[in-house]
């Protein structure tokens, strides 16, 4: 028999996790032994956690270990991804606040489903193991099924979860076949392990490329990318719309950082197989900017337009594992932070510009906005041109970066296509912007007033735009200290 | 004898009819089950890899049992997690159910750009 | 252990497969064969469903109550935990031995999560056999006061 190995616990790396998950098992029971907690305290709770995750997980800096039989990674890399992900779960509980004062729904059921799946995000950041990944992902995916269809009552929250969870559910099984192939082939489920399996001479089986391609399926479905992004505008428009905000920004770049931590493993890039891999995501990455871009040009559903949008800028950010270098993966890191501001700040207006029971959605009913509520305009304009990569917003520094990581791997075809379809989606962005600025309104609307919460929201993430648009050094330095290390 | 071979073909056949299941049915209860099919084809793929150590001709190492437990957690974790897919699930077509008395996923179409 | 027990682990499953063939082939035996020879003369009396003898009321194709549904999810989650608590308890003795308490509060630590999960169905009311809405219970109180 052999002997047990005794697994290192080092629970002080994960601390960040652990403060996570004790946050939302005390929320769920506090909600539940408190009667008539406010919902107050409940946002202060989650947010509390939030931030002492925030704080402990920049303890971890420099840390670069595996622990737990190495199930987990703790780089810097993991370490900067996790507080992107603090801080979009902080604006998501700050705009839930607002939005749940409207609709009734059990909040602190809610919060702490928000916060589990926060936790799913964590560990697919740090995730070393097929395993934990595999389990990061569908803690995020399970989770983020439940809150699509959290208004009860409404028959288009309804469909849009069950939408979702079937094709969560097939996108899993993909995503679980193929690691299977991957574990028959390397025998191991760890990736670093299957990385210096790769580098050295090892057989390009059939069945290993059938593997990563049934991985790539699975989390290509995840993160919307063009033949499996169907899903994602019914999704979005039928979502609660904070709920859609955290699909569009935490639950995309997750998918991203999960590509990440399979696709990139650091002794492969000469592989037979790493051609093969991005030869695919070449394609997919075409298909899905031309897709994106052509879906948004059309539609009338301020919603539905935003998550072409995003799928569309999953187009532009999967540029950067074809062209498979240093740049494009720091290029990566900042286009997700910058993009995870935007798409929230975006999301956040249009829970503003409704009311109970009004959620004025369509983009005609946008018209006029900037006469009865100029903040809020300029707050809209400031994040759809950060989206279409205006020059001093963050979305100009992270698409130059990308594009240029392209033409820097000589991928000109795909730069030239990435350029092109940002400037057709300067149309539907700016068409927003028109509406806003020189229609008048067709009716009145008494628009409710803005919160204190939803208010700190906005002001957060347009910050957060123009702090990385104007001064995008600080993440720079530490992006690409992060990614050297790995 | 059966070989590896034997359960990896036959794994991708349940998951091709889980599959098709999921792409030609129209109850949503019925895609449900065929996304299990799926995932447990997945799961007789990973078992059957674990059990046959075939990269070694004769024998069993400490190596191979190591590598088959690693497969079977594996496994494990994957029921759990198509058990915790199958409650949240049926969960949603309830309420589907309650607010159409349907769960065709054909019916239940309002979304559409 | 013996390496060559474990990679000829089917053959030893020849006998349980005779067995169950066996079973079959005599189940099938006795419902066939009867067939040839019986007299076959159904009537009202013997269609009807079989309630210890009185007569049915409505047909068993009744719809069941949402709550079925219910406690089927609630008792799908919970009873999957087992897969992970019983390889836990068979090793349990040998890794005390060399890990000492650690292999205990592990499965206490799981096993504490499990509870808050029983205790919210609980205090929800989703164990209770005739379910309460709390909240309906309260507007109702606070409509007829």
């Amino acid at each position: 028999m052999t002997s047990i190995q005794i697994p290192e616990l080092s629970f002080s790396l994960i601390a960040p996790e652990l403060i996570l998950c004790t946050a939302a098992i005390v929320i769920l029971l506090v909600d539940l032994y408190v009667k008539n907690v406010e919902r107050i305290n409940i946002t202060l709770l989650a947010l509390i956690g939030i931030v002492l995750a925030f704080f402990s997980a920049g303890t971890l800096y420099g840390a670069s270990e595996l622990a737990f039989s190495w199930l987990i990674i703790r780089d810097d890399m993991s370490v900067v991804i996790d507080q992107i992900f603090l801080i979009g779960a902080a604006l998501i509980v700050l705009m839930s606040h607002h939005y749940s004062e409207r609709y009734h729904f059990p909040y602190g059921e809610y919060i702490v489903l928000l916060l589990f799946s926060t936790l799913g995000m964590l560990i697919i950041s740090a995730s070393a193991d097929l395993i934990t990944l595999f389990l990061g992902v569908e803690l995020v995916s399970i989770t983020l099924f439940v809150l699509t269809g959290f208004e009860k009552k409404s028959l288009l929250s309804g469909e849009a979860s069950l939408k979702y969870l079937l094709l969560g559910a097939f996108s899993s099984a993909f995503m679980v076949y193929g690691i299977a192939f991957i574990f028959g082939m390397c025998r191991t489920t760890n990736l670093i392990s299957i990385g210096s399996l790769l580098s050295e001479d090892f057989i390009g089986s059939p069945l290993l490329i059938l593997g990563f391609a049934l991985l790539l399926v699975g989390l290509g479905f995840k993160i919307a990318l063009a033949p499996f992004h169907m899903w994602a505008p019914d999704v979005y428009q039928g979502a609660p719309t904070p709920i859609t905000a955290w699909i569009a920004a935490g639950s995309k770049l997750a998918g991203f950082i999960a590509l990440v931590r399979v696709f990139s493993l650091p002794d492969i890039s000469f592989h037979p197989l790493a051609r093969t891999w991005v030869e695919g995501i070449w394609w997919l990455s075409l298909l899905t900017m031309i897709i994106g871009n052509a879906g948004a040009l059309v539609q009338k559903d301020i919603k539905r337009m935003l998550a072409y949008s995003s799928i569309a800028h999953g187009g532009y950010l999967s540029m950067a594992f074809v062209s498979h270098n240093d740049v494009g993966l720091q290029a990566l890191l900042f286009y997700l932070a910058a993009y995870l501001f935007m798409t929230i700040g975006a999301f956040a207006v249009v829970i503003a510009a409704g009311r109970h029971g009004e959620e004025r959605r369509r983009i005609s009913d946008f018209a006029g906005l900037a006469k009865r509520r100029p903040f809020l305009a300029a707050m809209m304009s400031l994040f759809l041109l950060s989206l279409a990569g205006m020059p001093p917003t963050a979305g100009f520094i992270g698409k130059v970066w990308l594009f240029g990581s392209a033409i820097q791997a000589q991928y000109y075809g795909l730069a030239i296509v990435g350029i092109l379809t940002t400037l057709f989606s300067f149309y539907y962005y700016l068409r927003v912007i028109v509406y806003m600025y020189m229609r008048d309104e067709e009716k009145e609307f008494e628009a409710e007033p803005l919160s204190v919460s939803l208010t700190l929201a906005l002001s957060l993430s347009a910050l957060g735009v123009l702090i990385l648009g104007v001064f995008p050094n600080t993440l720079m330095k530490v992006i690409t200290n992060s990614v050297i290390v790995l | 004898m059966i070989s590896l071979n034997h359960y990896l073909i036959l794994s991708a056949v349940l998951f091709s009819v889980g599959a098709l299941g999921v792409l030609l049915r129209r109850n949503a209860l019925i895609i449900l089950m065929s996304v299990e099919l799926m995932l447990n084809a997945a799961n007789l793929a990973i078992v059957a890899f674990a059990r046959y150590p075939f990269f070694r001709e004769v024998g069993l190492a400490a190596e191979d049992l190591a590598v088959a437990g690693n497969g079977m957690v594996f496994v494990f974790l994957v029921m759990t997690v198509a058990a915790a897919e199958v409650g949240v699930g049926l969960a949603i077509i309830i309420n589907l159910y309650r607010q159409r008395q349907t769960i065709n996923i054909e019916i239940a179409n309002l979304l559409q750009g | 252990m013996d390496t060559s027990s474990f990679i000829s682990m089917p053959a030893q499953f020849i006998a349980a497969l005779i067995f169950l063939l066996a079973a079959i082939a005599f189940v099938a035996f006795n419902v066939l064969v009867p067939r040839l020879f019986r007299p076959i003369r159904p009537d009202q009396e013997k269609l009807s469903n079989y309630e210890c003898g009185e007569r049915p009321i409505g047909g068993p194709w009744i719809r069941f109550n949402i709550r079925f549904y219910i406690i089927a999810i609630i008792f799908l989650i919970f009873d999957v935990e087992v897969l992970f608590i019983i390889p836990w308890a068979v090793v349990y003795r040998r890794l005390y031995s060399e890990l000492g308490m650690l292999v205990f509060w592990e499965m206490f630590v799981f096993l504490t999560v499990l509870g808050v999960g029983l205790a919210y169905c609980w205090v929800k009311g989703h164990l209770e056999w005739v379910f309460r809405d709390k909240l309906a219970e309260d507007k109702s109180k606070t409509l007829s006061s």
